[in-house]
């Protein structure tokens, strides 16, 4: 391999879309979440529970996939009233991990992103390969979800920015 | 005449301990490391080294980089690659090349032999001629005859291609000393720079010519500063990349050609920078003479080059042809060489002192011209006339170096949309007004001295990295020692009428002035409209080197000032630039994205075919078992369906959750018919328009709640009613209380469905209630199945008894196979996307990108019902009533049977009155084998097609007309009881 890093599928999480004004999810689903964070594609942390501030009035909700059930729960999003949407959608993410010394090199290839300015707070939406993307930057290391459809396609092409041979999967 | 060339005993910048071995044209060479395919070349005593593009005139080296417009060549074997300038590519061990555009070789080509009737090709002649056959007959002959090298046949048997993203405060295009100046004003002030230069070092010009800085060599002060930006974090060196393209937004494309990192051929950087500095430099020009091509003939500061860089003697006796001081410089360097000048023919009537004190012992010959070059394969001699007119004098010689002044090279900025205006000062088109965040900073803003070029760099890098130009003044900059002046008098032309024919302005594309005459005639005399009747400045040099001749010589002929005249525009790259670079890892599989379902995996397991099938979602199209054909594959899943049970992955369809308040209205709006009359756990078939009233997309919508809806689209289309509904929300209804949550990959979906599909949704486990009083067509319902979390809704794509059961992704590669367990005593097939173009196709169910093709609305398609015209205004409804009321005869969606039962019409098969060749009245829209009618079916959008059931439509095939009766659009359960049961 070219690049000295590597790029692992991770899995899935316990993830809520959460849409609203943030007094209006605040007020549904506040004792479920930690602090709203104050910058835009940044998240906050509580209690192993990540919100990321995705969009306008549009936030993520992420934990560890044994939390869904309990976040269920408290979010009840078919009970949530008429200015909040919830959504589970802890299925449409698949996470991976990004690590190594050359992995910001390989952020490079996959993304337009401005990764090097970044906080390390940052939770914001970008393109990968092409593709919608989360983008997480972890410690030296980088959280990247897309859309389960395309995390096979997303194996080969971080095979292929770090320097072996693209799979077969796309044949 | 070859063995011209010497290489020098010592100097330049080559390594002596490397010698280089390659092979041009089937000859072994010998180089050092450090050289270019030209420079070793010339060393060799290779006079020839191409071939001209149209006449196949010899051709020899004339530049020393990227300007050349003479030699062109390819890179065979491993790593090979077409079309790269000798000039500026390195030679390499075991490196074989050839020449482009000759055979057998530069110095035998019988493509010469058009040069015998170069008289009746001139430019244009192919708009007059070649009329019968046609054009494509003779296509092919003048490609193979004029042409470059093809691309290469086989992809680099090692090593692979990046292209990346990066982002900088300043981006500093050019690696000389306005390059290297404004690069390390900007460093200083902390900004993040990129530095990026074409060349194999820094140092630009500094490395070319013999300048002193602080008394030292600028090859030393540029050494010295490339050591500080390499000590500092935020700055990013590129050498040998070249600044290719300037985009929009400061979107600069830069091509680093030999990266450091193992394995990587060439890497395309895609850099958005906050400001831009373009140090790009100057290129010199040459002056139109007759046989101002012939081997011999060459740029003044490309001998410079030669001799100072690459310590080699292009000729043994030169003159130079000038209309400026910075030839004597050149001359100067020749002569310190060893080279004999044999005169300086300079245009003006005197030059500076300060340039003929440089060349004590050389004769001068001031207020003269070079009208002519004279020797076949190479300069023998040239003939000086007066300026004026008189009499011309023969002087011998093997090298006549020109220079016919400096042309800023503002391709970058000229592609940043930057203006560009004529300056009588320098004789040049020069930057003027910036159109982005750009500045040009040097020779390339017009600043030839090298002491305006290192205060232009520095003030120009400070500036940029927003800071004041007073922080630029404080930036130190070395004593200019040498310094040369330019004093410039425009000359393009120096010939007489009478050597029009071989007086080259665009010697890459063999354009000569009577060929501008001939544009200029025919009214073709525009800048831009020359270009493309003669083809002038559309090389790969990109006529840097002629292209303000062109305008010179246009100018003359028109009448006019030059400056009226103006430049073409500049279009990326500005030097070739490999394929593979701008692809990067783009390649084999990775072309296109692609996506899978959880089934993915079972499906290929199962032998399926697949293939993309909208959106990018990879589908199975059949599944063959062994010995079976595509038709015998989709025939027995189709019966399957049609008497028992079959499985289809419904995935890809797109998902959404609107919520809010305003959410039934919103539903209202999109769709034509009445939405917000659902009841929670009911659904409905709904259609959604364009502005224009032509159906867009087809789906159905369920009532999850009060303010909560469930749409279904379809596959091709989920994204763009997204971006439709948000757009919707955001432009148009901005008071609505709506939002759209994107479950298409929470939800996936398993579809069973036929006659026993009742039976394996139970077989499988459910605690849902699966009888039809209780779960009615066109209802949704939450529960389990097969132990897990699922929402099963009874829609029908194939107009049986379906149930869509929708899973959380994690589970649907078990409850797939599950499914398929449970389905098999039902004798269950999974289905591919071919069957349910059948099973649709029997129903009479539209399918988008068929009969929803953009110019139908609902009543086109038999779907008047769909149009609720009773509820308030929706999308599309005005277009298609105003369209109605005019009582114009529409396309209307008709069933076909073929009156042969033995034939099959094409899908897409247009259909004509009897037959004939005339306009169509309609065509095909899909053309299926039917297992319930064990015949070809066929759906159709005809002209008036409803009023004429029973009659005859006529598909023109490719070698034949078929017959078919018009029917009815339904051969299958007309009345929709197998799909309500």
């Amino acid at each position: 391999m070219a690049y000295d890093a590597t790029a692992k599928r991770i899995g899935i999480r316990a993830v809520f879309d959460l849409k609203g004004s943030r007094e209006d999810v605040s007020d549904w689903a506040g004792a479920a979440l930690p602090g709203f964070p104050e910058v835009p594609n940044t998240r906050s942390a509580e209690g192993g529970c990540e919100l990321m501030w995705t969009g306008p009035e549009h936030w993520l909700l992420c934990a560890p996939l044994e939390r869904e059930s309990e976040l269920l729960g408290l979010l009840k999003p078919a009970e949530a009233p008429a200015p909040v949407s919830v959504a589970l959608v802890s299925d449409v993410y698949e996470f991976f991990r990004l690590e190594g010394p050359d992995a910001p090199e390989v952020v490079s290839v996959a993304s337009p992103l401005d990764h090097r300015t970044l906080p390390s707070n940052a939770a914001t939406f970008t393109a990968a390969f092409g593709q919608k993307a989360l983008f997480i930057p972890r410690g030296g290391a980088f959280e990247i979800a897309v859309e389960n459809s395309c995390a096979a396609m997303f194996e080969d092409c971080f095979a292929a920015a770090i320097g072996a041979k693209p799979g077969a999967k796309g044949t | 005449m070859a063995g011209l060339g010497v290489r020098m005993p010592a100097g330049g910048r080559i390594d002596r301990s490397r010698p280089v071995s390659f092979e041009f044209n089937g000859r072994r060479h010998q180089g050092f490391a450090g050289d270019t395919v030209a420079s070793a070349l010339l060393a060799a005593g290779e006079r020839i080294t191409a071939r001209s593009f149209k006449y196949h005139r010899p051709r020899g080296i004339i530049g020393g980089w990227t300007e050349e417009p003479g030699t062109y060549v390819e890179v065979l074997g491993e790593g090979a690659s077409a079309n790269q300038p000798a000039t500026a590519l390195a030679i390499a061990d075991a490196m074989r090349i050839r020449t482009v555009n000759c055979w057998p070789s530069p110095r035998l080509d019988l493509g010469a032999i058009n040069q015998l009737y170069a008289g009746l090709i001139p430019a244009g002649f192919y708009y007059k001629t070649f009329f019968s056959p046609g054009w494509r007959f003779y296509e092919p002959l003048i490609r193979r005859a004029a042409g470059l090298a093809g691309a290469p046949a086989a992809p680099p048997v090692e090593g692979r291609f990046e292209a990346r993203d990066w982002h900088c405060d300043v981006l500093v295009a050019g690696g000389g000393p306005a390059g290297l100046a404004a690069a390390l004003a900007a460093a200083r002030a902390g900004a993040r720079v990129l530095l990026a230069d074409d060349g194999p070092e820094f140092g630009g010009s500094l490395l070319d010519r013999n300048l002193l800085l602080d008394g030292a060599p600028g090859a030393e002060w540029a050494a010295q500063a490339v050591r500080e930006l390499a000590s500092m974090s935020n700055v990013v060196l590129l050498e040998d990349s070249l600044v290719w393209a300037y985009r929009e937004h400061n979107l600069i494309l830069v091509c680093e050609r030999k990266p450091a990192l193992r394995g990587l051929i060439e890497r395309n950087w895609r850099v958005r920078a906050k400001a831009v500095v373009l140090a790009t430099g100057a290129t010199e020009r040459m002056i139109l003479f007759g046989g101002n091509d012939r081997p011999g003939v060459m740029l003044a500061s490309a001998v410079q080059r030669y001799v100072n860089r690459h310590a080699v003697r292009p000729g043994r006796r030169a003159v130079v042809f000038t209309n400026n001081d910075s030839a004597y410089m050149a001359a100067a360097d020749m002569s310190a060489a060893g080279i004999e000048v044999a005169a300086v023919v300079d245009c003006r009537s005197e030059a500076s002192p300060a340039a003929i004190r440089r060349l004590p012992d050389v004769e001068m010959l001031p207020g003269r011209l070079v009208v002519r070059a004279m020797g076949g394969r190479g300069v023998r001699a040239v003939e000086v006339a007066k300026r004026g007119g008189g009499g011309t004098r023969r002087i011998q010689c093997d090298l006549l170096a020109v220079s016919g002044g400096w042309n800023p090279s503002v391709q970058l900025w000229s592609q940043s949309r930057g203006g560009i205006e004529y300056s009588a000062d320098i004789a040049a088109y020069a930057p003027a007004k910036a159109a982005q965040a750009a500045v040009c900073a040097g020779a390339a803003n017009g600043a030839f001295s090298l002491a305006e070029t290192l205060a232009e760099g520095a003030q120009a890098g400070a500036r940029a990295a927003s800071r004041s130009s007073a922080d630029a003044r404080k930036i130190k900059l070395p004593r200019v020692e040498t310094e040369e002046p330019c004093g410039i008098e425009p000359l393009w032309e120096a010939h007489s009428a009478a050597r029009e024919r071989d007086c080259f302005v665009d010697i890459f594309n063999d354009v000569t002035v009577r060929d501008l005459r001939i544009a200029v005639s025919e009214g073709f005399g525009a800048a831009e409209h020359a270009k493309r009747y003669t083809t002038a400045g559309m090389g790969l040099d990109q006529g840097r080197t002629g292209g303000m001749n062109v305008s010179g010589s246009l100018a003359r002929l028109r009448g006019v000032d030059i400056a009226e005249v103006g430049l073409t525009t500049f279009r990326p790259p500005v030097a070739p630039v490999s394929f593979g670079a701008v692809a990067g890892m783009r390649e084999g599989p990775l072309v296109l994205p692609y996506r899978h379902t959880p089934v993915t995996s079972w499906n290929i397991e199962a032998g399926a075919v697949m293939y993309e099938a909208g959106a990018r979602w990879r589908r199975p199209g059949y599944y063959p078992a062994a010995g079976e054909t595509m038709q015998e594959a989709v025939n027995r899943e189709a019966r399957a369906v049609r008497n028992g049970a079959g499985i289809y992955d419904g995935s890809p369809l797109g998902t959404f959750e609107v919520k809010g308040s305003d959410a039934s209205r919103l539903m209202d709006f999109v769709y034509t018919n009445r939405m917000a009359a659902l009841k929670v756990g009911e659904g409905r078939y709904g259609v959604m328009l364009t502005d224009d009233g032509l159906v867009f997309d087809d789906g159905v919508c369920f009532r999850l709640g009060e303010c909560r809806f469930l749409v279904s689209t379809s596959t091709a289309n989920a994204e763009l009613v997204r971006r439709h509904l948000e757009r919707i929300l955001a432009v148009e209804r901005p008071d609505w209380d709506a939002r759209i949550m994107d479950l298409t990959c929470q939800w996936m979906n398993a579809t069973i469905c036929g006659p026993r599909a009742r039976e394996v949704v139970a077989a499988l486990g459910t605690d849902i209630d699966l009888d039809p009083p209780a779960f009615p067509f066109m209802s949704i319902r939450d529960g389990t199945v097969a132990g897990v979390p699922a929402r099963i809704a009874r829609v029908s794509f194939t107009g049986e008894l379906s149930f869509e059961i929708n899973v959380r992704a994690r589970d649907m590669a078990a409850l797939w196979s599950a499914a398929v367990s449970a389905g098999r005593p039902h004798g269950i097939e999974p289905v591919g996307s071919e069957t349910s173009h059948v099973l649709r196709v029997e129903k009479g169910f539209v399918s988008i990108g068929h009969e929803v093709d953009g110019t139908a609305d609902p009543f086109d398609l038999g779907m008047g019902w769909v149009m609720s015209m009773d509820k308030g205004d929706f999308i599309g409804r005005a277009s298609v009533m105003i369209r109605r009321g005019a009582g114009e005869p529409r396309r209307e969606l008709v069933g076909l049977l073929t009156k042969d039962r033995g034939r099959m019409l094409s899908e897409g098969a247009p259909l004509t009155p009897g037959g004939r060749k005339e306009a169509t009245e309609g065509f095909v829209t899909a053309s299926v084998w039917s297992v319930v009618k064990e015949r070809p079916v066929a759906l159709a959008l005809l002209m008036d097609g409803r009023s004429r059931i029973g009659g005859t439509a006529f598909a023109r095939e490719l070698d034949e007309v078929i017959e078919a009766e018009i029917v009815p659009p339904v051969f299958h359960d007309p009345r929709g009881k197998r799909l309500r049961s």
